[in-house]
């Protein structure tokens, strides 16, 4: 995993965080988390998907066929947990700064 | 199998059959079911960003593939380097051409619009600074504003040389096919430098700094990188090696694909212009070991097409050989290889039997006799 996490993958990880979910499940988990801000076209989905199982910061974790259709659900993995707990943390120190300077500058109340 | 999940299976056609096999039924269920849920019939966009994503796993131009990796890593420097590369050539190129005082009456204040699109090339490694994550668009702005900018030219008799715009447009190649559509800013020092080299190179190779067309990088430029070749080649081959044999694949892999299109350019150059010396059999040699390293990193990805091999050689010669050569042979039609008249101060143009190879005319400012031409010149 490169150190540079783009919002599109934060957002899918993030979603993947309350549990296994399948494609669809996770693009509408990103338009819900991003309000939505982002909308993840299914060819990005799964080049995103190939890449995050590629380098075993996402697996599979089972599949089930539902109205005669395949649902392959994902989960993250160790790994990929951590990676989401870093970039959660990351993101959340450099706000808790930004907030901190608008408050010392009159910015916000 | 019903209507409408044979209408996305014909969009699942883009993808190698063992990856439509294994992921084929989970695209389509992804698919029907949104467009269950929003009612609303899939986008243009949905199918082609699924198409683009199948022909990305057919031609193994993907993230996990040594290929889509090394495709990344060549993306930013192959941009910076045709930037320099304009850059030099606009002032030893195009500026000592323009400056001859004897093409002005003729072509007016520009002999070709080549500096026009060195221009647009500057500028547009300059906004991929600006705005990474349009480095993909901005790359297709240049090579299409260049390809069809050196169409009109050559309509209106302002083309520059073909060969260095072939150089040019390879050189966006990699952005353009890169699977990351965005540049990173950390990779901005390595692109200087992987750039900085190859002009450095390409000046050390090319024509000594001279003012007046004869001298100039236009007119000899190519002639003496196909003369030069070679000692670059070896260069390259070292660099190769020596980064395999420290497992660093990708960037081995990255170095041939900006290698790529001055090994095309130096072993195809000389076919178009027959009557130059230059070590052919060598380039073409080079230029085929080149195509073979291509075809083995393209065709060694984790989904591999139905015909591999025919597929890696596909994609390596008609995406980036087939830029360089065919276009730039096709579109230049005439030579504009130095003429075996070293001491002559007047713009020529060389007449050339396909057949022999012979010099037929060369039609000047002032009559010039050929080396061994058997007709006589002519004058324009």
């Amino acid at each position: 995993m490169t150190k540079e996490m783009r919002e599109p993958t934060f957002l899918v990880l993030a979603t993947l965080a309350a549990g296994k979910k399948h494609g669809y499940a996770i693009i509408q988990g990103v338009e819900h988390l991003s309000d939505g801000h982002v909308e993840l076209k299914a060819g990005t989905l799964y080049t995103m998907l190939d890449r995050l199982v590629f380098e075993n910061i996402i697996e599979v974790a089972g599949e089930e066929v539902v109205n005669g259709r395949l649902r392959r659900y994902y989960q993250l993995t160790k790994n990929g947990a951590g990676e989401l707990s870093a970039e959660s943390q990351r993101r959340v120190s450099v706000s808790k700064v930004a907030l901190r300077r608008l408050r010392l500058s009159g910015g916000i109340a | 199998m019903s209507g409408e999940h044979a209408r996305f299976e014909s969009l699942l056609k883009f993808y190698p059959a063992s990856y439509r096999k294994e992921r084929g039924d989970e695209i389509i269920a992804t698919l029907q079911e949104a467009e269950e849920v929003s009612g609303i019939t899939a986008s243009i966009g949905d199918r082609l960003s699924i198409a683009t994503h199948g022909l990305q796993v057919r031609f193994g131009l993907t993230t996990e593939t040594t290929l889509g990796k090394a495709l990344d890593l060549a993306a930013t420097p192959g941009l910076v380097m045709g930037a320099l590369l304009g850059t030099y050539l606009l002032i030893w190129g195009d500026l000592p051409v323009m400056s001859a005082r004897f093409f002005h009456p003729t072509f007016g204040p520009f002999l070709s619009i080549g500096p026009l699109f060195y221009v647009v090339w500057i500028l547009g490694v300059g906004a991929v600074f600006e705005w990474p994550q349009f480095r993909r668009r901005i790359a297709s702005i240049c090579m299409v504003v260049t390809i069809t900018g050196e169409i009109i030219a050559k309509a209106v008799h302002r083309n520059p040389n073909m060969w260095e715009i072939a150089l040019l447009v390879s050189l966006g190649l990699p952005s353009v096919l890169a699977p990351v559509g965005l540049a990173t800013r950390r990779r901005v020092w390595q692109s200087l430098a992987v750039a900085l080299g190859a002009v450095v190179t390409f000046a050390l190779i090319s024509p000594p700094v001279q003012v007046g067309f004869f001298e100039s990088v236009y007119w000899n430029g190519m002639y003496r990188l196909s003369l030069h070749m070679p000692f670059v080649d070896v260069l390259v081959m070292a660099i190769v090696v020596t980064l395999q044999i420290r497992h660093q694949k990708e960037i081995a892999a990255a170095a041939l694909i900006l290698s790529g299109p001055w090994v095309a350019v130096a072993a195809l150059y000389p076919f178009f212009t027959p009557y130059v010396s230059s070590p052919r059999e060598l380039n073409m040699g080079v230029l085929v070991l080149w195509t073979s390293a291509m075809a083995v990193i393209a065709t060694s990805g984790r989904y591999r097409p139905q015909h591999p091999r025919f597929a890696g050689m596909l994609t390596v010669i008609v995406l980036i050989g087939g830029v360089t050569a065919v276009g730039a042979g096709i579109l230049s039609g005439s030579s504009e290889a130095p003429l075996p008249v070293a001491s002559a101060s007047y713009p020529c143009r060389a007449l050339i039997s396909p057949a022999t190879g012979e010099v037929l005319s060369i039609r000047c400012s002032r009559v010039v006799q050929p080396p061994g031409a058997h007709s006589s010149p002519t004058t324009s």
